[in-house]
Parts: C-alpha cells; structure tokens; sequence
C-alpha cells in the first residue's frame, strides 16, 4: 500500500486493514510480542503496555507509551511483569524514554529506573540514567554515586546523561569544581556538546556556550554517517531556547528576546548572523568572550571500509582504512595506524570474501557495521551473530594493530568482538 | 524543424522533473508541535518528488525484506526517539518489498507532508511513496 492513498484517504478498506493486521501480527517477533488477549480486560495499564511495545506502528506505540508513563508508579508492576517473562530488553526505546519524561517521581518508578540504569545488559539504561538525572535534586542525591561512576562508563550517553544528575545535585569534584565539567574535555565530542546542551539551563557559561558554539561548525560523517551535523543541530537547538530566555538577560530587555535561526547546510559562512548574535548575547549575559568556532570537516581521505562498533554494553569504536592499509580509529579520525602493506592486503583480499547479508541478527541497538573495500557496500550485526570466519577477519585485523604498535586499540577491537562474536 | 520545439519542451519537462534534494536538516528544522501549521520549507515539496539520506529502520523489529520502512537520521536509532519530523514512513510500491540496507541511503519518491492521524493520534508528517532507494 502506497502513502498517495494512506495520504488521501487514511482508512484503508477493512480487507486491507486486515491484510495489514496479519502480515504485522506474523512480523512481529515472539519475544517482542506481549498477547493482548492475556491482558484484554484485565487491567489497562497492561494492555497498554502490551501494546506501547507490541504495536506494528512506531507512533500507536510512543502514544500508548506515553499513556503508561502517565500512570506513574502504577504501571511499575506491569512493566516488571514483562520484563520477566519475555527479557527487559524486549521494553523499546520509545516507553523507556516515555517514562523517563513523563513517568512521574513516585518512588517505584525511580527503583526501576535505577535499576534499569545500574542493569548493563540493558538497552537503554543510559536513558534510563537520564530518568534518574531529571528527578535529582541537591535535595534529593540518592544516585550521586551512580552519576559518579557514570563519568567513566564506557557508553558516551551515559556519561552525557550523568552530567545532567550531578549538575541538579551540584555535585563537586575534589577541587571543588562541578563534577560534570570534565565531560566537557570528553575525547568523544558527541559526548561534549550532549553534556554542554543538557547543562546549558542549569549552567549558562563560558565552557558550556563555547562548546555549543563550536559543534555549530561540525559536519563530519563516519562511512556516510552524519554525525556532526547531529551535533550542529543539537547544539543549535540549546542555543537557540537559551537566547530566548529573557530571564538571564542582567537588565529587562526592552525589546523582544533574540531569536536564532539557523540556515542548513549553509554552514558557519552562511549562519554569520547567528553566530555574531550568540557572541554578542554570551557578552552582554555574562561577560564572556567566546572564540569563533571552526570548521570542522572531513579529512581528505579516501577511506576503502571501515567498521564501527556501536554497545550501550561496551562503548562504541571506530575503524577505517585505506586501500593501502592505513586504519584510522576514532569518531574524529584522530588516530592513525600504519599496518603496512604486507600486512594489510591478505587481510583486505578476505574481506572481499564475506558472505555476511546486508542485515545478520535482529539488530535493535547494539551493532556491528562493516563497510567493506570500496564497494559502497556495508553490513550491520546483532550480537553474538558474527560467524565464525568474519569474526576471524576481525580477530586477525586486531592482531595486525597489534604488531603494528597500536596494543591498546587491538585489546579494544578484541573487548568488542566478544559481545558480537556467535558463540 | 517542428520538431525543435517538442523536443526543448520534453526537455524541459523532464528537466522539471528533476526530484528535490533535501536533508533531515531541512525537514527537522523545526519544533515539531502536533497541530501546528507546518514550515513553508516543508509544505511547499508536499506532492514533489523529493530525495532524502538518510538511515533505513525497521518499524517493527525482525528480519526479512519490508514493503514500508522509516527513513531516519541516526545510524542505529538508539540514542533517541526521533521526532515526528525525524522520520520519513516510506512506502515501496504496491507488491515490491526491500532489503533494509545498512549506512545512508539516499530514497527518492513523492513525499506527502502533513498530519496523517488514525484514532486521534498522528501517525507521522512525512510520509513517501518510494520510486528508487540508492
């Protein structure tokens, strides 16, 4: 069914509806499925949880999430219920970040956001940190330690998210300083600008609006991914609700409070309005003098593959390499490995022997993605569906870094096989 | 020589078909609010044959080949919920199905912006009939 008709005439036919209803019931995944018949009638609350993680449609399925959060500490039991029987990592993304924003602060549904964010195996549990961080008060500081020990997860929106929790405590280092500031020298810049966008509100300073002011400038992508261009957008967003609050303003404005806008793609050429416009505000609010961002771009690289390990477990890592085996790691590329061609190009001739499809496993967060000598082509894998002669290539790429010097980076290439490797 | 002018008008016209190139920079620019009156950005491609990069996403988790799919902006889709206008439901044409690709692609078909609503809730604000996804 095309969407000219979804568009023009939204009901389809009761024989489409209920060819549509079949196909989704037959799609949908056991351990994903939660029956509405065993909950029909029983109780509400179950029944929209069955359906906020059962529905085909992702937006029936964030409206019954958010009609689950609205229940609060009720709907703790039914949320636990089905997390028992059918695994918690079977709870979406979408109800998980529902109860986050909206479950209330009732004292069961912080213990299950405490759990889940203290639960490792657990999908989401930097969201669920999030949840956490959102009901913290200098007041109420019961997961100071869990913010603490979340400045050294391995996940980089954990350790964004935990930024949020010890700035509604005021959480001090040793030195006395905000806890959280350290995130703002992440080596992960999505980690800096996540941390500087969520602190923004609490902490409107220099360090905070620079960061902001610098992701503006960002447009590198990781094999096609666009990821600074997500912080420029992110980073936009912050700037843009900051400079709209007249309450930071130190005399009553006169005039209506600057709105930024932001042109796309036009880059910081094309943006100088804004940018003069958030130094100017920075200036006048508090004083400070912010540098002017830079462009941050790609390499000129040509880059043959790469792979890219995303693990809310682990951590992520990335990897790409030139034909002639240069590996450069890091989101930013700010590592490079010399392999050597004697090394590399058996290496390079096996991966041209994949037999891995564009999709292996159910991936539903963590991944591996490989992208494989220049063919444009890439391969995303579940956990613990690498086969055995895939996982080989990535054990022996681990062993060549390691001979060429990089001990760390092979250890870490070989920490993330494990979780992706088929047992 | 009559023939001069058909053939610079076919061109023109399939010049004139060129599809749009726009970006989730573009389509998510905006504070999404249900109800609201959508940015002229947007609206003015409602019905125009539109290409998007973007990431290829399951609705429903599983495998196999799909006949709909969304189009989102993040690689793995885990660090957030998208917003509404984080997402393009696309739509193969009648009896094909896909694969879902890994890395960006780039889908080219007619776009339709505005609220689609089923029960009283939005569904979506970008919806798109597939032609090609490269």
């Amino acid at each position: 069914m095309t969407h000219s008709g979804v568009a023009r005439a939204p009901v389809p036919s009761n024989l489409m509806k209920l060819q549509f209803l079949t196909l989704c019931v037959l799609a949908l995944p056991p351990l994903a499925t939660t029956s509405a018949q065993e909950t029909k009638a029983e109780d509400p609350v179950a029944a929209d949880v069955a359906k906020a993680i059962g529905s085909p449609r992702l937006a029936i399925r964030i409206a019954a999430g958010r009609k689950v959060a609205a229940a609060g500490d009720v709907a703790v039991s039914a949320l636990r219920a089905h997390a028992a029987k059918s695994g918690v990592n079977t709870i979406p993304l979408t109800l998980v970040e529902a109860l986050v924003e909206g479950g209330g602060d009732g004292p069961e549904m912080s213990l299950l956001l405490r759990d889940w964010a203290g639960d490792r195996e657990f999908f989401w549990r930097a969201q669920a940190l999030r949840g956490l961080a959102l009901r913290a008060s200098p007041s109420r500081a019961e997961d100071a330690a869990m913010f603490t020990a979340a400045l050294q997860d391995p996940a980089w929106l954990a350790r964004a998210n935990t930024s949020l929790g010890l700035a509604r405590i005021g959480a001090a280092d040793e030195a006395g300083e905000a806890a959280w500031r350290v995130l703002l020298t992440d080596a992960d810049p999505r980690v800096v600008s996540r941390t500087a966008a969520l602190v923004l509100p609490l902490a409107p300073e220099q360090p905070v609006l620079q960061a902001l002011l610098d992701a503006l400038g960002d447009s590198r992508t990781f094999l096609g991914d666009p990821w600074g261009n997500r912080r420029c957008t992110e980073a936009f967003a912050a700037l843009k609700q900051w400079a709209a609050d007249a309450s930071l303003e130190p005399r009553p404005l006169t005039t209506k409070p600057t709105q930024l806008t932001w042109n796309p793609g036009a880059g910081l050429a094309g943006n100088r309005e804004t940018i003069d416009a958030v130094k100017a505000l920075a200036k006048r609010r508090i004083g400070a003098q912010l540098r002017e961002p830079v462009d941050l771009r790609d390499a000129a690289i040509a880059f043959d593959g790469g792979l890219e390990v995303f693990s809310c477990r682990n951590g992520d890592l990335f990897l790409r390499w030139t034909e002639a085996g240069s590996v450069v790691a890091g989101i930013e590329g700010s590592r490079t490995v010399e392999l050597g061609e004697a090394a590399w190009q058996p290496l390079r001739a096996r991966l041209a022997d994949t037999k891995l499809g564009s999709e292996t496993g159910t991936v539903v967060c963590d991944r591996m993605r490989l992208a494989r000598n220049g063919t444009g082509t890439q391969h995303a894998v579940a956990p613990a569906m690498l086969p055995a002669a895939d996982a080989a290539w990535v054990r022996d790429l681990a062993a060549a870094l390691d001979r060429a010097g990089a001990a760390d980076l092979a250890a870490a290439l070989t920490d993330r096989l494990r979780q992706f490797a088929a047992p | 020589m009559k023939l001069a002018p058909l053939l610079l008008g076919l061109l023109t016209a399939l010049a004139g078909q060129d599809p749009i190139r726009t970006s989730f920079a573009v389509l998510a620019s905006f504070d999404y609010v249900e109800g609201m009156k959508l940015p002229d950005e947007v609206t003015k491609m409602d019905g125009k044959t539109v290409t998007v990069g973007g990431f290829m996403m399951r609705e429903v988790p599983g495998g196999g080949d799909v006949s709909q799919f969304l189009l989102i902006n993040d690689a793995c889709g885990c660090t957030g919920t998208p917003k509404m206008n984080e997402i393009v439901y696309c739509a193969m044409p009648e009896g094909q199905k896909t694969e879902i690709k890994t890395g960006v692609v780039k889908v080219t078909g007619t776009l339709y912006v505005g609220e689609q609503k089923e029960d009283g809730i939005v569904l979506g604000i970008y919806f798109m009939d597939v032609d090609s996804i490269q």
